[in-house]
């Protein structure tokens, strides 16, 4: 049993209706450490995130957190698992009903015996560090779409979880917030030693927070490298990618 | 060859689909009535669900009590009175709108009008992955979501029922006394002689479980919603559809049994 390794895919195979998305991946992330993923859009990103926290399960193989196996895990046993993991969904999915501060205090609330004057201070600071200071009292419908992820993103680290899981986070965004928004990445790591696992397109921004970088491609992990080699690579699948070249253009 | 049997395969899936429906909802319901008894009980939730599922449906059902108890009470005096009958228009009409019309319209319009928005506001979170945000914060979005509408549902039913009951009664007595000439006081003595309170209580009975019905209809529609924004939209219709159909049918049942055990 690897003490480093803080999550482990082995075998991970999903089907989806009639696409066949994930077909065995096999994946290692380290404690503390900030593993991009890439790949195409529609090619499984965010359904490999959601198996992580049991919102699905795979059809064959294993995931471990901390060497536990979640897989067979029944919704209250996952809680354990659920309350060290924070999640930043694609679209945010904040609660439509909440306004931005219930939004954050939520997950506090939730753990109960969280005294409300903490509950206040924690998200006046989560706020703060997405400089979201001044729309507490805003409905999630009245927000921006970066507005809304830079809330969701508060959201998904105000328990001080130990794994965060950012699904597109700077997506969306003007490329200052994006790089806040990197920054912030960055920083949950070196002050809290989270470990990370970011989906992104994008590569700048893949290149300043990265360690490793994996490729899902076609349902499998590609190649999973540090950040230069991958830039560097003579793979034509991954070269093309991390460039931006479309298919069409290079075979013409 | 394939029309010869496109008609049996038709019904074939029908039946299949109905199965797996009722299963689901079974499933559903009973997990929501596990979760009631073992789990935390959001009351902040719960009195906003009795708020937008009892408070707002008022007028509606009022007005729906009014009418039916006004238009079934004149049409029967019209006919009763040919007979020489008028004394048992009170009679007819007090218990047509105890036992079938008061709880069947009002849960209609109830299935309408909140079992519709229900099923949408789910599925709509669905869809935005809000119900996997709760999943993912460690709530059950069944204890967080479900319980709280089917507890203001199943106990909005028989109150909203009961007004419109005595608002179609009160209704009775206008159009029939003051309105078509029927003695007042014998009205009133025919109504308590024959009248019983198991009558309202037949009423009220079946209110309740069409409120269980409405509600896991509603949350089964919408929670089963898949993406996208055409599938909130079906969840919807499906919802107040199947919702009035299985409250119809099921409806037909009840009188049988509450009939044959109550009298
Ligand atoms: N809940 C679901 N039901 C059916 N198909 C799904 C579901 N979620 C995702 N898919 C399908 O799985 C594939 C991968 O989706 P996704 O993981 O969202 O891709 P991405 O890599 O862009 O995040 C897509 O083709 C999508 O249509
Ligand atoms: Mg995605």
């Amino acid at each position: 049993m690897d003490d480093d390794i803080a999550i482990r895919y082995a075998g991970v195979q999903k089907r989806l209706g009639r696409q066949q998305v994930l077909r065995g991946v096999d994946l290692e992330i380290r404690r503390g450490e900030c593993l991009v993923v890439i790949g195409r859009s529609g090619g499984g990103k965010s359904v490999l995130l959601k198996h992580l926290i049991g919102l699905m399960k795979p059809d064959s193989g294993r995931i471990e957190v901390d060497g536990q196996d979640v897989v067979p895990l029944s919704e209250v046993e996952l809680v354990p698992i659920r309350k060290k993991i924070g999640i930043v969904f694609q679209g945010g999915a904040l609660f439509d009903s909440l306004t931005v501060e219930a939004n954050l205090a939520f997950p506090l609330r939730e753990e109960r015996g969280t005294p409300a004057a903490e509950i206040t201070d924690r998200v006046r600071e989560a706020l703060d560090a997405v400089g979201m200071l001044g729309h507490e009292k805003k409905m999630p419908g009245e927000l921006s779409g970066g507005m809304r992820k830079r809330v969701a993103f508060a959201r998904a680290i105000i328990r001080k979880p130990e794994v965060v899981l950012y699904d597109e986070p700077t997506t969306g965004l003007d490329p200052i917030m994006a790089d806040s928004i990197d920054q912030l990445i960055v920083k949950m790591r070196e002050r809290y030693g989270v470990t990370s696992i970011v989906v992104t397109h994008d590569m700048h921004s893949a290149y300043t927070i990265a360690h490793r970088i994996a490729m899902l491609h076609e349902g499998r992990i590609y190649t999973v490298d540090t950040p230069d080699h991958m830039r560097q690579s003579a793979d034509p699948i991954i070269h093309k990618f991390v460039n931006g070249i479309s298919a069409d253009v290079t075979d013409l | 060859m394939r029309a010869l049997f496109f008609i049996p395969t038709a019904l074939g899936r029908g039946a299949l689909g109905l199965v797996r429906e009722l299963g689901e909802l079974t499933m559903l319901g009973m997990e929501t009535v596990r979760c009631i008894f073992t789990r935390r009980l959001r009351w902040s939730l719960m009195i906003q669900q009795f708020y937008s599922v009892g408070v707002r449906s008022l007028m509606v059902v009022l007005v729906t009590g009014l009418f039916t108890g006004a238009v079934f009470t004149a049409q029967t005096q019209f006919h009763f009175h040919r007979l020489q009958m008028d004394s048992a228009t009170g009679i007819v009409a007090t218990l047509a709108m105890c036992r079938e019309l008061g709880p069947v319209l009002s849960a209609l319009m109830i299935a309408g009008r909140v079992g519709s928005s229900m099923a949408a506001e789910l599925a709509t979170m669905k869809t935005t992955e809000q119900i996997d945000a709760l999943r993912a914060l460690a709530v059950y979005p069944i204890e967080y979501l479900i319980v709280p509408r089917f507890i203001a549902l199943t106990v909005s039913m028989p109150l909203l029922t009961g007004m419109a009951i005595g608002c179609g009664t009160i209704a009775g007595y206008l159009v029939a006394v003051p309105l078509m000439g029927v003695d007042g006081t014998y009205y009133w003595q025919h109504i308590a002689d024959n009248v019983a309170p198991q009558d309202i209580f037949v009423g009220l009975i079946k209110a309740v479980f069409f409120g269980v019905i409405i509600a896991t209809v509603a949350c089964e529609k919408g929670l089963l919603a898949e993406a996208g924004a055409e599938s909130v939209g079906r969840a919807t219709t499906d919802a107040a559809v199947y919702g009035s159909i299985i409250v119809l049918i099921s409806n037909f049942f009840f009188t049988l049994v509450l009939n044959t055990a109550l009298g």
